[in-house]
């Protein structure tokens, strides 16, 4: 598991610290968004409206990350 | 037929809570960028990402709470776009491929949000149109929006002083992605501040609320573009914001402020 850890296979140590910013966000927010849920359940109440619409960019964010990185990851030129 | 907030609660204390609210958020939007511009991307990234959080509790808190005006939580969560853009402008990352503009991938999520948000039908306020009524003189309208667009886009690609060779003389076809992502981020700013924010903020404040969009707008623009290269995006954004407010129709200000930043781009 060590050697694994050090090969870097997802290359984590490559990633600059400010990329980090926004998906801490996103998990705040998608822990407030299931608090929210399980408190006022699944009708879509204005503070549930709220917090979907602030988890959608970054959560397209964090895809576009991901999906870059598999793609660099792959042997793909950026 | 809807009835403005601004008919239908004229009181004095809204108004001043309204003014007290914006210039709290352009305090704390100056308090960011400083950060930014003393301590680097990352500490202003956290002052932005941290900002728009507290934004998004407080639309939550006012959207959860009785007595409180339904369309405040709205305005709070469109106005919570401005730190977004700067968060996403900060924290996306770098794609060398985009050569003319590296960093341009902050315009998906963030055309994508101004979608989300042009389309929410729980967000208060007429939602201009995207297509001009029948008739010559709507149509007029936006075709002039469109012409002070390419009018704007050359002079701003006069007055800017470009260093290295020009953009047209590169081989590649990588050019052609950077530059219509930095067509489509003035089509996706206008979409998310003339489309969104101010149609919530004329129905909460009138035409003061358009006023402040403006301002928003011009301060994502010096913020992202540099204070040289954002006076013609000033420009155009205020020609925009009359004009949209006048006419509830966005066909124009999209059209104009794509081409602004296409020909920004490749005339240099």
């Amino acid at each position: 598991m060590t050697h694994l850890l050090a090969a870097g296979p997802l290359r984590l140590r490559d990633i600059a610290p400010v990329d980090f910013v926004p998906i801490a966000v996103l998990l705040v927010l998608l822990m407030e968004r299931e608090v929210i849920r399980a408190r006022l359940g699944r009708a879509r109440t204005v503070p549930q409206r709220v917090i979907d619409f602030a988890v959608f960019p970054l959560m397209i964010l964090f895809l576009l990350f991901v999906g870059l990185r598999a793609y660099t990851m792959l042997g793909g030129p950026l | 037929m809807t009835t403005s907030a601004v008919l239908a609660r004229p009181t004095r204390a809204a108004r001043v809570s309204l003014a007290a609210g914006t210039t709290t958020f352009a305090a704390a939007l100056a308090g960011c960028e400083t950060a930014y511009r003393l301590a680097g991307a990352l500490w202003g990234a956290v002052c932005f990402a941290a900002l728009f959080l507290a934004l998004v509790q407080v639309a939550a808190f006012a959207g959860r709470r009785k007595g409180t005006r339904p369309e405040l939580a709205a305005l709070v969560i469109a106005a919570s776009m401005v730190p977004l853009d700067r968060l996403l402008v900060l924290s996306v990352p770098a794609v060398s491929y985009l050569r003319l503009y590296p960093n341009a991938l902050w315009v998906v999520p963030m055309g994508l949000t101004a979608v989300y948000a042009y389309r929410s039908w729980w967000l208060p306020g007429a939602r201009p149109k995207l297509v001009p009524g029948p008739g010559w003189a709507p149509l007029a309208g936006q075709a002039a929006m469109v012409v002070a667009g390419a009018e704007l886009g050359v002079f701003a690609a006069y007055i800017l002083p470009h260093p290295g060779p020009h953009v047209l003389l590169h081989q590649d076809t990588a050019k052609w992605a950077g530059a219509a992502l930095f067509a489509l981020a003035g089509a996706a700013e206008e979409l998310a501040w003339r489309g969104a924010l101010q149609r919530v903020a004329a129905d909460a404040a009138g035409p003061l609320g358009a006023v402040a969009c403006f301002a928003a707008s011009a301060y994502v623009a010096v913020a992202w573009m540099g204070p040289g290269a954002a006076v013609p995006v000033i420009v155009f954004s205020g020609l925009a914001t009359v004009v949209v407010y006048r006419t509830r129709c966005l066909a124009g200000a999209v059209a104009g402020h794509a081409l602004l930043n296409m020909l920004l781009v490749m005339l240099r």
